[in-house]
């Protein structure tokens, strides 16, 4: 919960205003209800987390447990629970997501689309996308789950949470990967549907090394790094998406989102306006979610806020966005201009993945490390130097004449 | 539990009758009595649900005590959706009051609840169809407001005024609605917070209840809690997954007891999560 005025909390995870519900007191009646949606297989949970923790196998999967015995558990979202586990055949390790009883749809047809979806997702290889390496249901509690590559690092929101907002520079670099990352995801029509700081992992450098980057380019990016107060870390890490078409995966059956109203996915602070439209969604879309994302990770705000969905709804598409947020924080008019063609609500008037890898390669090749700001202070105060040099030596070029006269006078 | 003690105090602290005293002590020594030689009954009357023995009540021709018992149960608990209804509706503060508890009471005394509708069988629906209909008649209504409710008497915190006052986005419909949930979901804490205080977890349940509906985890602060707590921080993450597992447990039950088949209480929440979702 935050507060968003003196009077006023919402709910971070549903948006709902908590006072109105009459009962802030207890949190979130919305988020709290909506724990109890999920079928009557769901409600045996007890029963079957008791053996999912007895027996925490997935196919080939083991989940690893901590020294305490409790599983190793990496990240819990809307949709799972994200385990660190190991293939006991090939013995490497890997990030198990097993997904929410009750989000993939009890249905034999809503769990084949599901692995349909997820299968097409798997196919999509790129350095910039966390390698899926299986789909797969568990027979014994029908439980949903994948193992993607394991990724040692951090997500951009929990850097930017940690250490403040990125500098441009890095922003531009993070931008040039998730571009690349969309326009091979597009050739293959497919699309994220759910792009956050939450779903960007920063790979930590030598973890970089061990996913088969090549020398010259991680030595390249570990080379980077900011000058930025004094907080001497990578700034510009390689990127890797996480949970790539996952989204449409888990949003196809009818049944699958347990969520309130239409089934709507996403993450709302990021989602393009055509996603609260229910509206037919392409690439278009996830390029408005990464112009939001780009705007968090260089400002640490989002563009549009609100209490509600429908207020951020509201927000896209009638408030302006606020580019003083990006001025203050040094954005060159460049890169400006392209979040904000970004962040338009018509999706014809977006960029698309090719054209956005150009105008970054513009944006990049703008003078590193000098902020406009100081370049124009810079240049006025040239001018200002060169022009009092230039009166003075007007003035005192007569004088000295004179000066040099006047010994020669008495002489 | 919480609720009872504030029920209980609001009687001492209620200068309404000594009356109604008299007739909620009759009442509850009444079913007491019966309870205890029904007591190894009990436990099935809540598998079997509350709604169900109202609804087996209302077609018999005695008056069941047990059945009583689950009415009155269930008015103590949604006494206060049906007052902020009349709230909203334009009844002044004492108005409401009297009218909700009159209104119980006349729905035991004339076994209004043999009307209940087997098809429909939300319970929801029920007491505010009746309700509408006990305020449209005048004669019923002076006639239980001198009777007074006797059953249930719940003190109304301070902050409730204030914030009917502020909701006017709603109808009195939506604000029924919402607060019906908001009971359920009080409840169902209620009763976690009391099986967490038996197993003697009351502080852990303090610490983790506020994070129960948090679907992020990096917004838990595990950390902190951890530190407050003297637990390690994959512990406290187990601690709330099983919380959660409980809650959600417990919640279903609350609601499959305001309905008649386990199937419709998917239904029911997703009808209260879209009330509340309405804004």
């Amino acid at each position: 919960m935050q507060p968003a005025s003196p009077e006023i909390l919402i709910c971070q995870d549903c948006g709902c205003v908590l006072d109105e519900t009459s009962n802030g007191a207890l949190g979130c009646i919305a988020c709290l209800m909506r724990i109890g949606i999920g079928g009557e297989a769901a409600v045996s949970q007890d029963s079957t987390l008791k053996d999912f923790e007895r027996d925490a196998r997935f196919g080939v999967y083991e989940i690893e447990r901590r020294k305490d015995g409790s599983l190793y558990e990496l990240g819990r979202g809307a949709m799972g629970i994200t385990y660190r586990a190991i293939d006991r055949t090939l013995q490497r390790k890997v990030a198990l997501k097993v997904i929410k009883l009750g989000i993939a749809g009890p249905s034999v047809e809503a769990r084949e689309r599901f692995l349909d979806e997820a299968r097409a997702a798997a196919a999509l290889r790129h350095e910039n996308i966390a390698t899926v390496f299986q789909f797969g249901i568990r027979e014994e509690t029908g439980q949903c789950f994948y193992a993607m590559e394991l990724i040692d690092g951090e997500t951009l929101e929990e850097r930017v949470l940690r250490a403040g907002p990125l500098d441009v520079h890095a922003t531009i670099e993070i931008a040039q990967q998730i571009s690349s990352a969309l326009a091979a995801a597009e050739k293959r029509g497919l699309m994220h549907r759910d792009l956050k700081p939450a779903n960007l992992m920063l790979v930590n450098a030598n973890e970089s090394e061990v996913v088969g980057r090549t020398r010259n380019s991680v030595v390249r990016r570990t080379r980077c790094r900011t000058g930025r107060e004094g907080k001497a870390e990578l700034s510009v890490p390689l990127v890797k998406i996480i949970d790539f078409g996952l989204a449409k995966a888990l949003n196809a059956p009818v049944d699958a989102m347990p969520l309130l109203s239409d089934c709507f996915v996403g993450t709302p602070a990021f989602a393009s306006p055509e996603q609260f439209e229910n509206a037919a969604l392409d690439i278009r879309s996830d390029i408005y979610s990464l112009g939001a994302t780009l705007w968090f990770a260089v400002t640490g705000k989002i563009p549009f806020e609100g209490h509600s969905i429908e207020e951020i709804r509201r927000a896209q598409r009638l408030n302006a966005l606020p580019t003083k947020q990006l001025k203050a924080a040094h954005v060159s008019p460049a890169l400006r201009s392209l979040l904000k063609s970004m962040l338009v609500v018509e999706p014809a008037a977006r960029p698309r993945p090719h054209e956005l890898a150009a105008r970054l390669q513009y944006c990049s090749a703008q003078p590193k490390g000098v902020h406009y700001g100081h370049l124009t202070i810079a240049a006025a105060a040239i001018l200002v130097v060169s022009a009092t040099a230039f009166l003075f030596f007007r003035r005192h070029g007569g004088d000295a004449d004179v000066i040099s006269r006047d010994p020669l006078g008495r002489d | 539990m919480v609720e009872r003690n504030s029920t209980i105090n609001s009687r001492v602290d209620n200068p309404l009758s000594n009356d109604l005293r008299i007739i909620f002590v009759a009442f509850v020594k009444t079913t007491t009595a019966a309870l205890c030689r029904e007591a190894e009954g009990r436990d099935e009357m809540f598998v079997s649900t509350r709604w169900t023995i109202v609804l087996k009540a209302g077609e018999s021709a005695a008056t069941s005590v047990q059945s009583l018992n689950a009415l009155s149960e269930l008015c103590r608990i949604y006494w206060r959706p049906l007052y902020v209804f009349l709230r909203k509706k334009g009844y002044g503060h004492e108005d409401a009051q009297d009218l909700t508890q009159g209104f119980f009471a006349h729905l035991i005394e004339t076994r209004g609840y043999s009307h209940a509708d087997r098809q429909k069988g939300r319970f929801r629906a029920f007491l505010l169809t009746g309700l509408k209909n006990f305020i449209a008649d005048a004669r019923d209504r002076q006639h239980a407001l001198k009777r007074g409710g006797g059953i249930v008497l719940v003190k109304l915190d301070d902050h409730t005024e204030t914030q009917i006052a502020r909701a006017t986005k709603w109808d009195a419909h939506e604000v029924y609605d919402r607060e019906w949930a908001a009971c359920l979901v009080r409840q169902a804490l209620g009763r976690l917070a009391q099986e967490c205080a038996l197993a003697g977890k009351a502080e852990l349940f303090g610490c983790l209840m506020p994070r129960l509906a948090a679907t992020e985890d990096s917004r838990v602060p595990y950390e902190e809690m951890a530190r407050r707590s003297h637990r390690a921080v994959s512990t406290l993450r187990h601690d709330l997954a099983r919380l959660r597992t409980r809650y959600r447990a417990i919640l279903r039950e609350e609601v499959r007891g305001t309905v008649r088949e386990a199937a419709e209480v998917d239904e029911e929440l997703r009808y209260l999560c879209q009330a509340l979702a309405g804004a």
